[in-house]
């Protein structure tokens, strides 16, 4: 359990295989912490919640992952966790990020069935489409209180490594393929969540475009766009074809379908 | 290119310059990685990872078509003849882990072929090629429960996460069409899911990319909202502030794989619609897989885009079908699955011929096991998990046709000659494609790591 949490927290466990601490498994990089973090956990009643809070106020998660190149060739894979390596978002978060900054999330718990619990026909075949399960996946609450269909994962989940429900996964697998660039250039999710915001921004904003590239970096990245950053959005936004509100689209679509989005530092 | 900007050190100052005059750009940087990583990859500076990269020596096959049978086809009804089971039907056989009465196959079999290679009645289009087949008797797997056995007929492993074959091959012999990945699975399922397509330690380019031909082939290929030049633009935006974060983390793979992936989706937005689009396919070729025909138009239509992506220089394609888990129903749904496929198989070998493909591209048909002897329960209309003997078989690609190598027991339980593992079945499909699976090797956690682990032994025997 606590190295499933560290795992979850820094991307990579204390053991390696999470799913084996078998002698096939790997061997822990630090005993002793992992031991001194299991005895912690069982002093404090097993509380899942004491257990992530130690760890978050730990100096090494709080350690940043830009590192020099010295610091790189001391320790190439960060086994040592002597800084913090830049993790990917999963599926859910990719989601819930885009719902979260086009102001969509609803993050109250939903009440009731996750599905439609009068439904009697069979979910198996219900799939591909059906309306029930695509209605199911509509609703803009977080990816935490959707169902999860093994016959349906979620086209935009599948994309994103999201786990096979069929089988124990620790760890879920981390992917760079093509699709993941398609869908954020191409998916009407992502292009409508980009339409809203500049819509949004626009609304308040309508002439400073430096301000609006600073807005954009704000919501995206939360973090001040490099000056350099920002005369290359400015120009970008200046030379890009359509109305202001297209131009400013293509402009939060371009930040959502790059890395820093998909990745935390 | 400068041949000092290989060392690390000196390539960072000048990272920009030498991005805008490399064609490949980061491919080529994403070649470097891999290059300082791996000892396979040193013998040639190619721009792109997915550049095609020469054997260790003469290949036979160039590329590889793998038709996977997911659920464990029964050997015994397809490509394994057993007479001594027919003749003891009915009768119990073995110790008390061989429980349930012995079943007489259930389809005829028949020699076909000038070389009178024993196939049963329910391939009759594909027996017509039976001189091409090799078919492959005696192999075994070390587990039988489907998701173990599924991911190691694709990783070599039962246990771990390790790169699927298909992601070894494209390691070791990049691709020859770089506006196409080098790896592609068409309509993945069944247990495994991404492990059996991926590339795990290796660089992902070489993972498998999954294609879906009923949904469009690739989700979100098409842009609904914007002009190709308007979306170049903004593409140069995203890699720009993609290589800015790469600056600020360089070396790190992940992310100029992003960078890559970018490239290669805007090309893919023109190449995959184009290849996958099979109007341009004479009706005479469309009808010879099968297509038109209801039974076996889904299965056809993959066969064909099979040839297409093979013709244009996909290195390793996999086409999955599933549901061959007959514990019962053996007669009807073996029945429904063989016709489903039959014609299809039979078209892309005849195509694949015709076009003179098949001597230089490896078929591969087969599942994660076989089944029992014995019949599952009562009833006599279902088998077990067998995965001490089973059968594969393989056509083209350098491999001996009209042959049977290895061979199961004379119930067709367990393979006692010329016997291959998944090893050894890996380093053989290796081998093929002029790759020594002993010198495939890839550094990860401090050693090297091959495909076939520290086995595998390669069936010389089916070569031609």
């Amino acid at each position: 359990m606590v190295n499933r949490v560290w795992s979850h927290l820094f991307g990579r466990g204390l053991v390696d295989s999470v799913d084996n601490f078998g002698l096939s498994g790997s061997i822990p990089e630090h005993p002793e912490l992992l031991d001194h973090l299991a005895a912690g956990f069982m002093k404090d009643n097993w509380s899942v919640k004491q257990l992530i809070r130690r760890i978050v106020l730990s100096r090494v998660y709080r350690l940043r992952s830009e590192h020099s190149a010295e610091e790189r060739k001391r320790d190439e894979a960060n086994v040592h966790f002597g800084r913090a390596s830049l993790r990917r978002l999963e599926a859910e978060t990719v989601r819930d990020s885009l719902l979260a900054i086009s102001g969509q999330l609803d993050a109250a718990r939903p009440p009731g069935a996750p599905f439609d619990p009068t439904f009697t026909g069979d979910l198996s075949r219900a799939g591909r489409g059906s309306s029930e399960v695509q209605q199911a996946f509509a609703r803009p609450i977080r990816s935490v209180y959707l169902p999860v269909f093994r016959s349906e994962i979620p086209q935009m989940f599948s994309v994103f490594d999201f786990a096979e429900p069929d089988q124990v996964n620790g760890l879920r697998d981390v992917t760079t393929v093509p699709p993941q660039a398609l869908f954020m250039l191409n998916n009407t999710f992502v292009i409508d969540a980009a339409d809203r915001i500049a819509g949004e921004l626009l609304e308040r904003n309508p002439t400073d475009q430096s301000a609006l590239v600073r807005q954009v970096w704000r919501r995206v990245y939360c973090r001040t766009p490099a000056p350099s950053e920002l005369t290359t959005a400015v120009s970008y936004l200046k030379n890009s074809p359509g109305e202001p509100r297209k131009q400013l689209a293509a402009l939060i679509q371009a930040a959502f379908a790059s890395a820093e989005f998909r990745y935390r530092p | 290119m400068n041949a000092s900007a290989t060392s690390p050190g000196l390539l960072l100052p000048d990272r920009r310059k030498l991005l805008q005059s490399a064609a490949a750009g980061f491919g080529w940087l994403a070649f470097q990685a891999l290059a300082a990583k791996s000892a396979a990859a040193d013998e040639a500076a190619e721009r792109s990872p997915l550049a095609p990269r020469p054997p260790h020596f003469a290949a036979r096959a160039r590329r590889v078509i793998f038709l996977f049978m997911q659920g464990a086809p029964s050997h015994l009804e397809t490509f394994d003849w057993k007479p001594e089971l027919k003749a003891r039907n009915g009768k119990t056989a073995g110790g008390p882990a061989s429980r349930g009465k012995l079943l007489a196959p259930q389809f005829d079999f028949q020699p076909r072929g000038k070389s009178g290679l024993p196939i049963s009645s329910l391939f009759p289009e594909l027996s017509r090629h039976a001189d091409e087949l090799c078919l492959l008797n005696g192999l075994h797997t070390s587990n039988a429960a489907h998701p173990q056995a599924t991911i190691a007929l694709h990783t070599g492993s039962v246990n771990f996460v390790r790169p699927s074959l298909g992601a070894w091959v494209t390691y070791g012999l990049g691709s020859t069409n770089q506006n196409l990945p080098g790896f592609v699975t068409l309509n993945p399922s069944g247990p495994g899911g991404a492990q059996n397509y991926g590339s795990s330690f290796l660089p992902a380019s070489f993972q498998g990319t999954r294609v879906q031909p009923e949904a469009g082939g690739i989700a979100d290929i098409r842009t609904p909202h914007q002009t190709p030049a308007a979306q170049r633009s903004q593409i140069d935006l995203v890699q720009e502030l993609n290589r800015s974060l790469l600056s600020r983390h360089p070396g790190n793979a992940e992310l100029e794989g992003v960078i890559q992936s970018y490239e290669l989706a805007f090309r893919m937005q023109t190449s995959v619609p184009e290849v996958l689009d099979l109007r341009s396919e004479t009706q005479e070729t469309q009808s010879r897989y099968g297509i038109d025909n209801k039974e076996t138009a889904a299965f056809g239509r993959q066969c064909l885009m099979a040839r297409r992506l093979a013709e244009a220089g996909v290195r390793f394609i996999q086409i999955t079908r599933g549901g061959w888990d007959q514990h019962r129903d053996l007669r009807e749904a073996l029945q429904r699955n063989c016709s489903a496929i039959d014609r299809p198989i039979a078209g892309l070998l005849q195509d694949l011929r015709d076009r003179d493909l098949l001597k230089d591209t490896l078929v591969i048909w087969g599942g994660e096991f076989g089944r029992s002897p014995q019949e599952q329960a009562s009833g006599g209309d279902g088998r077990r998990h067998n995965n001490a003997g089973f059968s594969m078989w393989m056509a083209g690609g350098g491999v001996r046709g009209g042959f049977r190598y290895g061979a199961t027991d004379e119930l067709g339980e367990k393979a006692v000659e010329n016997r291959m593992s998944t090893h050894d079945l890996h380093a053989t499909i290796l081998h093929l494609l002029g790759l020594d699976h002993t010198r495939l090797t890839y550094r990860y956690a401090g050693r090297d790591f091959r495909l076939t682990d520290v086995y595998g032994e390669v069936a010389t025997g089916i070569l031609s």
